[in-house]
């Protein structure tokens, strides 16, 4: 008896793993848009017939040897003191998409802007973020990288088969590092990870 | 533990061979697009349907031109003209950008389980070579913790006497 009881033991595991690998095979089943995208390591973003909320991330470490104030008028080095991140995007699919930015650090006082080249005033980040931004405040900043509410933001259109590059300028603003950082004596350095959403061409497609 | 393992094989051998039976396949839902109708980690049933017979408000799921994807949308308009169907997610606060063709409905949605689609959803994170080895593992451990709880049954029934 023992042994049947034994014996049907091991015939009952395998059946309950062979009813547990049914569902492991099952397809996945996903949001239009699935993700059919192929993500480059490194500095490229490439989708096709993306996910609503398809990102790429790219994790670094960057080190300031400087830091800096957007907002200061007075502050002439802010372009040689930025980092500049670029991200090369390309729709290979056939529906046309908009790329956010989103950019995240355990870091205090970093700050982002997303852009691309055809922004650019005078070959200035500086002068770019002063023409698009109603007022050079924190929270006009905010509220251009992610929108209102954090739903939305800046976003780049790329049209099938087109190619851009993403920038995003990252610098930290001296009114939250120590002295030497800000004047350029000792650098620090935080962990960014700055990803990339590509969402449908329409409003409401894409809630961060 | 042998009586508990041969309730849960008899429930899972029942709820499978009803599925395979029925024609019914089972796909997890892998986005929150369907929120509150569906959610990440439950798994949907479809089984086939006629063109003709879909109605705006079914839930139909529907393949990539490739067959290889999938997605899960309610219908909410249908063309009997062109044969095409225009889909939305319940969360989305906008339709799909596309009609979808009458051939590439893979069907409607039967019903749905909560929380099973976390073995797909766990699964897809490993390859298939190990996905079997942890399978494998599985039945291992059921057996021999079978095997552990009923020798110390035995000796505690030995040790009563």
């Amino acid at each position: 008896m023992s042994k049947i009881k034994k014996l049907s033991a091991v015939v009952m595991a395998l059946t309950l793993v062979l009813c547990i690998g049914y569902f492991s095979v099952m397809s996945p089943t996903s949001a239009w848009f699935y993700n059919s995208g192929v993500i480059d390591s490194g500095d490229s973003f490439v989708f096709g017939d993306l996910s609503v909320d398809t990102s790429f991330t790219s994790k670094s470490v960057q080190v300031f040897d400087g830091a800096t104030k957007f907002a200061d008028p007075d502050e002439i080095l802010f372009d040689d003191v930025i980092k500049v991140n670029e991200i090369h995007v390309y729709n290979s699919g056939t529906i046309p998409a908009r790329v956010y930015a989103d950019v995240r650090t355990s870091g205090e006082g970093l700050r982002w802007f997303v852009y691309d080249d055809s922004m650019l005033v005078d070959g200035s980040v500086k002068k770019t973020i002063e023409s698009v931004l109603p007022e050079m405040t924190d929270s006009a900043l905010m509220q251009y990288n992610v929108g209102e509410d954090g739903n939305g933001g800046h976003y780049i259109i790329l049209n099938p088969g087109e190619i851009a590059t993403v920038k995003v300028a990252t610098w930290i603003e001296y009114d939250f590092v120590k002295g030497d950082i800000e004047n350029g004596e000792e650098s620090d350095s935080y962990d960014v990870e700055i990803s990339l959403i590509a969402a449908q061409d329409v409003d409401g497609a894409f809630e961060r | 533990m042998f009586n508990i393992l041969a309730i849960v094989t008899v429930i899972a051998v029942v709820f499978v061979g009803f599925n395979l039976l029925s024609g019914a396949k089972g796909y997890a839902v892998t986005s929150p697009s369907m929120k509150d109708t569906l959610n990440v980690g439950d798994v949907v049933f479809v089984k086939t349907v006629d063109f003709d017979s879909l109605q705006v408000g079914d839930i139909v799921t529907v393949a990539s031109s490739d067959k290889g994807k999938f997605f899960t949308h309610r219908v909410v308009e249908i063309n009997k003209t062109d044969r095409t169907i225009t889909t939305r997610g319940d969360a989305n606060g906008v339709d799909d950008p596309m009609p979808t063709e009458a051939e590439r409905i893979v069907g409607k949605v039967w019903y749905s389980v909560p929380l099973l689609g976390f073995i797909t959803i766990g699964f897809s994170f490993v390859s298939g070579s190990v996905g079997l080895l942890i399978l494998a593992g599985i039945a291992v451990v059921l057996v021999t913790v079978n095997c552990i709880l009923t020798k110390s049954k035995k000796r505690r029934g030995e040790s009563d006497e």
